[in-house]
C-alpha cells in the first residue's frame, strides 16, 4: 500500500501509534513523532512510499518528540530518538523536520554496515549509475535534485550503498535534502516539484527537501550495475571542465567520504581495487548544471 | 512476550536456544540486545556457532553482520592500542603492564570477548609507578579530561585510579589503576594478591587469570551504583565462569584469592544472580567451597530485590516491576559501599552544587554523544 492511499485519520493514527512503517527496499524504518508540522510533511515527502501497518518488522524505529523535561517550557525543542534512546542533543523545534531526516541518516551511518556506505549522490540513466562523492558545497544536491527532475532515476541524494558481493549499487532513495541558495533555484527550475517548507538558520543554513520522483521511489529496490564516479565542483561563473581522475585521488577521495570503509578492513579495500578499473573516474567543474547533464548523459549512452 | 524477551536473550547468551524465533521476536531481539551493548554478543554467538543450525532471516542477518563488522573493527583497535602505550610505558615501570576488564578479555582472548565493545582500557600498575607512567603517557599524547580541582584531588585521595587519559588525536580514553577498588571505601584489596594472579599474552602485556578475571569482574559488579550495562555484565560473569567452572585448579584459586581479599560476599551475589537472572545453573559444591555463612533473611532478601531487577535486561520490552525503586537502592548502595557516610555526603554536595550550576549556566562543553562518525555536512 502506498501512504498516499492511507486515509488521512488512518494516517494520523498510525503515525501516532507507532505503527507505521515506511519501506525504502534497503531498510523498513518505523516513524513517529509528536510534531504535527513533521507528521504532515512526511505525508507529503513520502506520498509515494509503500507503507505498512502493523508489520512484524522494521530495521530501525525513530521518532521526533519534544523533550520531556522542564525545558519544553522555556524554548521549545525536539529530540531525535532511536528505540526510545536519545543519540544526540535536541534542536530548536523549528528544526523537528531536518532532525528526522539526519536522524535517518545517522541510524544508517551508524549501525547499518551490511553495505559499504559512500556520502555520495547516486543517479542512473540507462542502466549506468554514476555516484557523485562530494564534500559540502560542491553542489551535489543541486545537481542531483536537477538530474533527478530531468529524467535520470534518483537512487540516493546522501549515500551510495555498495553490495561488496554483487558489485552492485543498491538505492536508499529519500527526499533531497537542498541548502540555502539552491532551494529557489530548484524552485525556479522545477515549479511542479514539492518542496517542504524551509526551515532557517539550521547548522547547515536554510534547508528543505524536495519530493523524489515517483518513478525513482517505486524503484527503489532495483539495484544499479556502476558504471562512473564523477566528483562535481559547483565554481561560479565557471566553463564547464572535465578532467579525468586516476585510480589512486579516486581512491583516497572515496575514503575520505566514506561512512564505513574502516569496517570492512581488507574486503572493503579490495572490493574497491577490483572495481576502480572498470569505472569511468572524473572531475567535473562547472556552473551550469544543463551543460554538465549533456556531457554525463553522452558518457551513459547505450 | 515481556519476560519472553529476557528467556530468549539469556538462552542465546548461554548457548541453550533450540526454537527458531517469528519475525517480530528476531525484532525485539536486536532491539534489547543493542539497548544493553550485547548486540555484537548475540551475533557473535549466532553466527559463529555454525552447529545450531539457526534459521536466521536475511533482514536480522544484516544487523549481525554489521554489528559483527563493528566488533572486529574494534577490536583490532584495542589490541593495538594496547600495543601502542605497552611499548611507550613499560620501560618505566617495575612489572609487567597488566591489563584488566574487557581490553584484558580482549587481549587474553577469552571467551568473554566475544562480542564485547567498551568505552575506556583499563590498567593495573604498581602504585609508586604511576608518576613515571603518567609522565609517559602525557609524552605520547594522553591528556587528562578533567580540569576541575575537586575532580583531580578525588581522583588523587579517594580512589584507586588516575584521572582518565584521552588520546588527543585518537580519542582512545586509558583508565590506569593502582587498585582494583577505591581506596577510601576501607575494601582495598592487598593489590598484590590480584597483581600476582596474573598472565601472559601475546601482546606482551599482562592479564589476571581466569579466577581471578572472574572476581574481579564479580567484584566490579557488585561495587557499581549504576547498572546500565547490569544484564552485559552478568552475560560476561557468564563467559568467565564457562572458562573455570571444569577447572579444580581454578576453582580453588578462586575461593582462596576471595577469601585472602576478602570478597566472598561478591563471589556469592555473583553465583546466586548468574543463577537467578541468567539461567545458570551454579553446581551445590560451589555453594560449599565458601568459608563465611553465606548471607540469608532480610540482607539476602534485600539483595534479590535490588539485583534480581538491576541485572534484568533493561528495556521497554522487558517489563520489571519496581525496576526504578531497585535502581536507587542500588544507586544508594554502591555509593555507600564505595565511601564512608561523611566523605559521601561531602562528594554528594560538591556533585550537586556543580550540577545547580551546570543546569543554570547550561551546559557548556555542548559534547555529543555519537558513537561514530556524525553525518556529514551535505
Amino acid at each position: 500500500m502506498l501512504l498516499s492511499e492511507l486515509a488521512d485519520t488512518q494516517y494520523l493514527n498510525a503515525v501516532k501509534e507507532s505503527e507505521l512503517n515506511i519501506e525504502f527496499g534497503l531498510i523498513s524504518v518505523n516513524v513517529s513523532s509528536s510534531f504535527s508540522q513533521v507528521t504532515k510533511t512526511i505525508a507529503e515527502l513520502y506520498r509515494d512510499y509503500e507503507v505498512s501497518v502493523h508489520s512484524d518488522w522494521f530495521d530501525f524505529n525513530i521518532s521526533v518528540e519534544k523533550p520531556s523535561n522542564f525545558r519544553r517550557f522555556i524554548r521549545s525543542q525536539a529530540v531525535f530518538k532511536l528505540d526510545g534512546h536519545i543519540p544526540f542533543k535536541p534542536l530548536p523545534s523549528a528544526h523537528a523536520y531536518p532532525l528526522f531526516e539526519w536522524g535517518m541518516n545517522w541510524c544508517v551511518a551508524n549501525f547499518y554496515h551490511k553495505y559499504l556506505i559512500f556520502h555520495a549522490a547516486v543517479l542512473e540513466k540507462n542502466g549506468k549509475a554514476v555516484i557523485f562523492p562530494a564534500p559540502p558545497g560542491s553542489g551535489k544536491s543541486t545537481l542531483c535534485a536537477y538530474l533527478a527532475m530531468s529524467g535520470w532515476r534518483l537512487l540516493s541524494d546522501e549515500m551510495a550503498v555498495l553490495d561488496t558481493e554483487t558489485g552492485k549499487v543498491l538505492p536508499f532513495v529519500r527526499p533531497i535534502c537542498l541548502k540555502n541558495n539552491s532551494i529557489s533555484l530548484v524552485k525556479d527550475w522545477f515549479p511542479e516539484a514539492f518542496i517542504s517548507d524551509i526551515a532557517t538558520d539550521t547548522q547547515k543554513g536554510d534547508v528543505a527537501h524536495v519530493r523524489p520522483p515517483a518513478d525513482s521511489v517505486r524503484r527503489c529496490a532495483e539495484s544499479a550495475d556502476l558504471f562512473a564516479v564523477v566528483f562535481p565542483k559547483y565554481a561560479a561563473g565557471s566553463t564547464t571542465e572535465i578532467f579525468s581522475m586516476t585510480q589512486l585521488s579516486t581512491l583516497n577521495m572515496l575514503i575520505e567520504n566514506a561512512f564505513n570503509f574502516d569496517l570492512f578492513g581488507h574486503e572493503g579495500f579490495e572490493f574497491i581495487s577490483r572495481k576502480l578499473p572498470n569505472l569511468l573516474l572524473l572531475e567535473a567543474t562547472y556552473s551550469n548544471v544543463d551543460e554538465l547533464r549533456n556531457i554525463l548523459e553522452n558518457e551513459v549512452q547505450i | 512476550m515481556s519476560r519472553c524477551m529476557q528467556k530468549i536473550l539469556t538462552d542465546i547468551l548461554t548457548g541453550n536456544h533450540s526454537d527458531s524465533l517469528s519475525t517480530s521476536e528476531w525484532r525485539d531481539v536486536i532491539l534489547v540486545a543493542r539497548a544493553n551493548s550485547l548486540l555484537p554478543r548475540v551475533a557473535s554467538i549466532l553466527l559463529r556457532d555454525k552447529a545450531k543450525n539457526f534459521h536466521i532471516p536475511s533482514q536480522v542477518h544484516a544487523h549481525f553482520v554489521a554489528s559483527i563488522r563493528h566488533e572486529t573493527l574494534f577490536h583490532n583497535q584495542v589490541k593495538n592500542e594496547v600495543k601502542f602505550v605497552n611499548t611507550k610505558i613499560s620501560e618505566a615501570l617495575n612489572r609487567k603492564l597488566i591489563v584488566l576488564k574487557g581490553a584484558g578479555y580482549v587481549v587474553a582472548d577469552s571467551c568473554a570477548a566475544k562480542g564485547r565493545i567498551f568505552s575506556d582500557i583499563d590498567l593495573l600498575v604498581l602504585k609508586s609507578d604511576i608518576p613515571k607512567v603518567e609522565r609517559a603517557l602525557h609524552l605520547f599524547g594522553f591528556v587528562s579530561d578533567t580540569q576541575s580541582e575537586y575532580d583531580q584531588k578525588y581522583y588523587r585521595e579517594w580512589a584507586h585510579e588516575i584521572p582518565p587519559l584521552r588520546h588527543f588525536q585518537r580519542g582512545t580514553v586509558l583508565d590506569v589503576h593502582h587498585n582494583i577498588i577505591p581506596i577510601v571505601s576501607g575494601r582495598a584489596p592487598d593489590i598484590d594478591l590480584f597483581i600476582s594472579s596474573t598472565r601472559e599474552t601475546e601482546y606482551g602485556v599482562e592479564v589476571l587469570r581466569p579466577a581471578a578475571m572472574f572476581l574481579h569482574s564479580a567484584i566490579h559488579l557488585f561495587f557499581s551504583e549504576e547498572f546500565t550495562n547490569g544484564f552485559r555484565d552478568l552475560s560476561d560473569l557468564s563467559l568467565l565462569l564457562d572458562e573455570i567452572i571444569d577447572d579444580d585448579v581454578e576453582l580453588s584459586y578462586l575461593f582462596s584469592l576471595a577469601g585472602n581479599t576478602g570478597f566472598e560476599n561478591e563471589l556469592f551475589l555473583a553465583f546466586r544472580y548468574l543463577e537467578r537472572v541468567f539461567d545458570r545453573q551454579i553446581p551445590a559444591h560451589i555453594y560449599r567451597r565458601f568459608k563465611q555463612p553465606l548471607p540469608k533473611g532480610i540482607r539476602l532478601g534485600l539483595n534479590d530485590f535490588i539485583f534480581g531487577k538491576v541485572l534484568a535486561a533493561n528495556h521497554r520490552l522487558v517489563d520489571v516491576t519496581f525496576r526504578g525503586l531497585a535502581q536507587w537502592l542500588a544507586f544508594v548502595r554502591g555509593h555507600l559501599l564505595k565511601m564512608p557516610f561523611n566523605i559521601l555526603v561531602k562528594h554528594t554536595a560538591s556533585k550537586l552544587w556543580r550540577s545547580i550550576v551546570k543546569s543554570v549556566t547550561g551546559d557548556v562543553e555542548n559534547r555529543h554523544h555519537v558513537q561514530r562518525k556524525d553525518v556529514k555536512e551535505q
